[in-house]
């Protein structure tokens, strides 16, 4: 198992056009995963990456807190309903959302050298 | 969210074995005419008091109470997928009464995912626990099947002891 890169948060909140709806946002991730299917990610995220949904139900919640995701990244301008954002809050996790499509979030990411699952490229 | 929905029964109905049940009812329903699919799994388990049901229910897959464990997130799943797809999720427990659940959504909604392998979870479900009543009540238009693993076994024994090749050989079938 590869040693993650880490890479810091602050400097591509601008390139995502990001907005933090959480009090709370984490200084680094160690990777990222993409995946729209809950029980896809409780099989294959792991601890303090950045993952990238456009679901917004509250059991999005529960499964980073489950895996220890750091950040969640809701693309295409999605937004989850206030009381999803305070469980969010209460957890620990911090959630982002972005105008830009799934895609075109990953490239940013990719761009700034995070990297997948073990670090692998 | 699991991509198929045998998936959710499989784990809705070890919850059911877990819980004690000696009787899982399994329903699936495919109403074409009226673009529905309802799922029910039903059992005599132990049941839920209130509160654990209001945890299920409005605190979802608390992973509160030390480990981090995802309490009730089956439950959960299968209730976003049945909301997503425009049907409805219902639960009903009470302790010493079993647990009910049913979920229903649009046949032909475009996320709804599909059954899957029933068959699989079926048989998975009949492993764990081999003296439970595993029952399996499939409806599709005018076809109808019906399952149970116990079918026959109550029977049978008495006839192994007259007959026992052809005994022995239903209760394998069973």
């Amino acid at each position: 198992m590869k040693t993650p890169i880490l890479v810091q948060l602050q400097p591509l909140m601008a390139a995502l056009r990001a907005e933090q709806l959480t009090n709370n946002r984490p200084e680094t991730l160690t990777g990222c995963y993409i995946s729209d299917l809950l029980s896809d990610v409780l099989a294959h995220a792991e601890p303090g990456m950045i993952w990238l949904t456009i679901q917004t139900h509250r059991n999005v919640v529960s499964v980073a807190a489950t895996k220890d995701i750091a950040v969640v990244l809701f693309t295409c301008g999605r937004k989850p309903y206030a009381e999803v954002i305070a469980e969010a809050d209460e957890e620990g996790l911090a959630l982002l959302t972005t105008p830009l499509t799934t895609f075109e979030a990953a490239g940013k990411l990719w761009e700034a050298g995070l990297r997948g699952k073990n670090g692998h490229e | 969210m699991f991509d198929q929905l045998s998936l959710n029964i499989l784990d809705i109905g070890m919850n059911s074995l877990a819980a004690g049940a000696t009787v899982v009812r399994i329903t699936v329903i495919e109403d074409v005419p009226h673009d529905q699919l309802l799922i029910r799994i039903r059992d005599n388990g132990r049941g839920m008091d209130e509160k654990t049901l209001r945890d299920v229910l409005a605190k979802n897959a608390s992973t509160k109470a030390g480990r981090k464990k995802p309490i009730g997130l089956g439950l959960a799943l299968l209730r976003q997928t049945s909301e997503m797809c425009d049907g409805a999720f219902r639960i009903q427990s009470a302790p010493g009464k079993g647990t009910g659940v049913t979920a229903s959504m649009r046949l032909s909604h475009v996320d709804r995912p599909p059954l899957g392998d029933l068959n699989a979870t079926i048989f998975a479900l009949c492993a764990v626990n081999q003296d439970a009543d595993v029952q399996l009540h499939y409806r599709s238009g005018d076809q109808k099947f019906h399952f149970s693993s116990q079918e026959g076994k109550h029977n049978e024994p008495r006839r192994t002891q007259e007959t026992q090749g052809k005994g022995a050989a239903a209760g394998c079938a069973a």
